[in-house]
């Protein structure tokens, strides 16, 4: 089916625990972006919102999902915000919106959000998927994170990963936080945020190439989050690695917190990026002509508690069950 | 919708992306993922098999899986047909368990 509008409207998702700072970072974002090209929906776990009274001056079209987490109920809700923002642009009266930012508290896991806009035959049409950012705050966040494992789930689940509040800290302190995030994401962009002023443009696409974790991420020291980064040497059989990875999200999805990596595919010549958050995947990506090729195919997995090693050793023993099996 | 099976959205699954490349015209990439849906089918009937159940092709877009006694469900994707195996098997089958490849030592 043809669209009518070319799905250049791009979704973000703008998470982070309570009082982390994500509306200071949003307010300073749409300070700095062109007026009237970001549209901002609003989830607030109580009936009533406040947040939205800060941002409504700096965009054209405020949004408020109030009364829920949309991890949990709010996803029609959620589908009928994003339809109200795209009827003013097909009604012409937001000609120059490029972006919908999601602001949303407390939110754990990002996947449900992933299912509202990929899963809805309307929505795919108009919006393709883009950042999703988390702010942690550089003052409590590492003290938090054990007690509070959604802090970790939402830097395991972005892209991006805003380190607030980092003048109210020492700089040991800053090295701290950062090497903290490195190790429960060792794929993320991470930008360093102070006075609530995040340096850049936050919410542009973070290069798939990041699938290849830094070299210097060490383990981390979370009971419910830890990554392990894989390189396989051999060319990727994408029937059999499609075939052990949605196996492999049937059973253990819930506790896969974020899935990324760049596939070597047999016969293709520029990598695949496939990733995913728990049992949601996104569309593979095909990187343009000209991406550097890598030594192998890379992946990276950030779970909760399932031992990346097993991971590991069942994917190769699958591919070999597969080479044996097609011969 | 399809209006025979009456399944939804068929073909739009991320393991289902018949554009595997950036080529200009996808004929090339449709011939590949034709014979990558075939591979792929071998190997869900061998990991099955042991659990006495059947999948078949259901018209080049959805899994028809079948068990002995007959029963038949069409699901329209990979991630659809793991739940709907374990259903009718009555088995949890978990990859990181080396018996999830059949021969595989217990």
């Amino acid at each position: 089916m043809k669209s009518f509008v070319d799905p250049t409207v791009e979704f973000h998702v703008l998470t982070g625990y309570l009082g982390s700072g994500k509306t200071s970072v949003l307010r300073h974002y749409l300070a700095q972006t062109p007026e009237n090209e970001t549209a901002v929906i609003i989830n607030e776990y109580g009936a009533v919102s406040l947040d939205h009274r800060f941002v409504m001056h700096a965009a054209p079209v405020v949004d408020v999902v109030a009364g829920g987490c949309l991890c949990c109920a709010r996803s029609t809700e959620l589908k009928e915000a994003i339809v109200r923002v795209l009827t003013q642009r097909v009604a012409r009266r937001l000609p120059g919106l490029r972006r919908i930012i999601l602001e949303t508290s407390g939110l754990a896991n990002p996947a449900s959000i992933v299912a509202t806009v990929l899963d809805d035959y309307v929505l795919r049409e108009y919006v393709r998927l883009g950042s999703c950012v988390a702010t942690v705050d550089a003052t409590d966040a590492i003290e938090c994170a054990e007690r509070q494992p959604d802090i970790a789930a939402q830097i395991a689940a972005a892209d991006r990963v805003v380190v607030t509040k980092l003048d109210l800290v020492e700089p040991g302190r800053a090295r701290a936080i950062r090497k903290f995030v490195e190790s429960v994401n060792p794929t993320c962009d991470i930008v360093e945020s102070a006075h609530g002023a995040a340096v850049g443009a936050i919410f542009d696409a973070v290069a798939p190439t990041r699938a290849r974790a830094r070299p210097a991420a060490g383990a981390g020291h979370l009971s419910h989050a830890s990554s392990h980064s894989m390189t396989l040497e051999r060319d990727i059989d994408w029937p059999a690695f499609s075939v052990w990875l949605t196996a492999l999200l049937n059973r253990h999805g819930s506790r896969i917190l974020r899935f990324k990596s760049l596939l070597r595919m047999a016969g293709d010549e520029t990598p695949t990026a496939i990733h995913g958050v728990r049992h949601r995947m996104y569309p593979p990506e095909h990187l343009p002509p000209g991406t550097p090729a890598a030594a192998g195919s890379e992946l990276v997995f950030i779970t909760d508690g399932l031992p990346g090693a097993e991971i590991e050793a069942s994917l190769q023993r699958f591919l070999e069950y597969a080479q044996a099996a097609a011969r | 919708m399809c209006e025979v099976c009456a399944v939804f959205g068929v073909g739009s699954h991320w393991t289902e992306s018949a554009r595997l490349s950036n080529l200009k015209y996808p004929a090339q990439d449709i011939q590949r993922h034709r014979k990558e849906r075939g591979r792929r089918f071998d190997l869900l009937r061998a990991l099955i098999a042991p659990y006495g159940l059947n999948v078949r092709d259901w018209d080049g877009e959805a899994f028809c899986v079948e068990d002995a006694q007959g029963r038949a469900e069409i699901v329209s994707d990979l991630s659809r047909f793991w739940s709907c195996v374990e259903k009718f098997s009555r088995a949890d089958l978990d990859p990181l368990d080396p018996a999830f490849t059949p021969g595989a030592a217990p």
